[in-house]
């Protein structure tokens, strides 16, 4: 009789649930150990991090080396001064117009 | 330069230095051979399946801490697994006896079709030798599942429960003779009437 229970039960094997899978796997990540990068080539990211590094280069020497094509540009509303020869308009620009409007 | 693993006949030490050194493919290898291992064995030693979710986490949690420090000709990681996981459901053992936790209990199926008088009597077998396991002192139910069941050595056995073989062959003998005490009652009604062997 126990012969049989115990063969029964060998074949009968309690599965691991997936959530305790994944709980387990959580578990080893939290306990792996923090390292120092071993090589500056590590530390800023591989083939990865100095890719990005190179394009963010070249976008900051394309911003600020290569001269605006165009002085009235896209950017003097916000840099507040303009120069189109209308002195109201010019003040409008400078003060959004509110001053003007409460006079 | 890349850390090269000690050379050493257990797998599951190799997988675990691996680990040690960040890699998580060991990881989940680990988690789907060792994990499951312990998962079975805690089922078996406390037949309750959420008892034993907790159990073989805590035990693997502890294999993940013990990774970098990890000596591959100390042990087997399986044997420390095993000792490790033993320990605990001992622990939770002792708790049950002064809770009185429920085991679980298998639903018989009420399915009427063919085959399934088999599947009732399967699983009818298999809650009796669970409870009739859980009577048994803690060490003689560690060293049946271990011998019977799992399916290791005496000397395996020995170096998990940190004891001598002989003092194992007496456990499992001794587990034995009260397993089949304790189930010779349900006899007739496990199918066992014309097995004349034990």
């Amino acid at each position: 009789m126990l012969d049989t229970l115990f063969e029964q039960a060998r074949a009968e094997v309690p599965e691991l649930s997936a959530g305790l899978s994944a709980a387990m796997i959580s578990d080893a990540r939290a306990a792996l150990p923090v390292t120092m990068p071993r090589s500056f080539w590590q530390f800023i990211g591989g083939v990865r991090g100095a890719s990005g590094l190179a394009l963010a280069t070249l976008v900051g020497l394309w911003i600020g080396v290569v001269p605006l094509a165009d002085s009235a540009s896209w950017a003097d509303p916000l840099v507040a001064f303009s120069d189109t020869g209308d002195a109201e308009e010019d003040l409008a620009w400078s003060d959004f117009g509110w001053i003007l409007d409460e006079g | 330069m890349q850390n090269i693993p000690p050379k050493t006949s257990d797998p599951h030490a190799a997988l675990l230095t691996r680990f040690a050194q960040g890699d998580m493919t060991a990881a989940r290898l680990l988690v789907a051979d060792l994990g499951a291992m312990t998962f079975a064995h805690a089922q078996r030693l406390l037949g309750n399946a959420a008892e034993a979710e907790d159990v073989a986490q805590e035990a693997m949690l502890r294999l993940w801490r013990i990774a970098p420090d990890w000596e591959p000709d100390r042990a087997r990681v399986t044997t420390w697994l095993y000792r490790v996981t033993g320990n605990l459901c001992i622990d939770r053992m002792r708790k049950v006896a002064r809770q009185s936790l429920p085991l679980d209990l298998i639903a018989e199926p009420v399915d009427p079709a063919p085959g399934a008088e088999a599947r009732i009597l399967a699983a009818a077998r298999a809650q009796a030798l669970t409870q009739a396991l859980q009577q048994l002192p803690e060490r003689q139910r560690q060293a049946v599942v271990l011998r019977h069941i799992e399916g290791l050595t005496n000397p395996e056995i020995a170096q998990i429960m940190e004891t001598g073989v002989e003092a194992v062959e007496s456990l499992t003998a001794r587990g034995k003779r009260n397993l089949s005490a304790g189930l010779a009652e349900k006899r007739s009604a496990l199918g066992f009437d014309d097995d004349t062997t034990e």
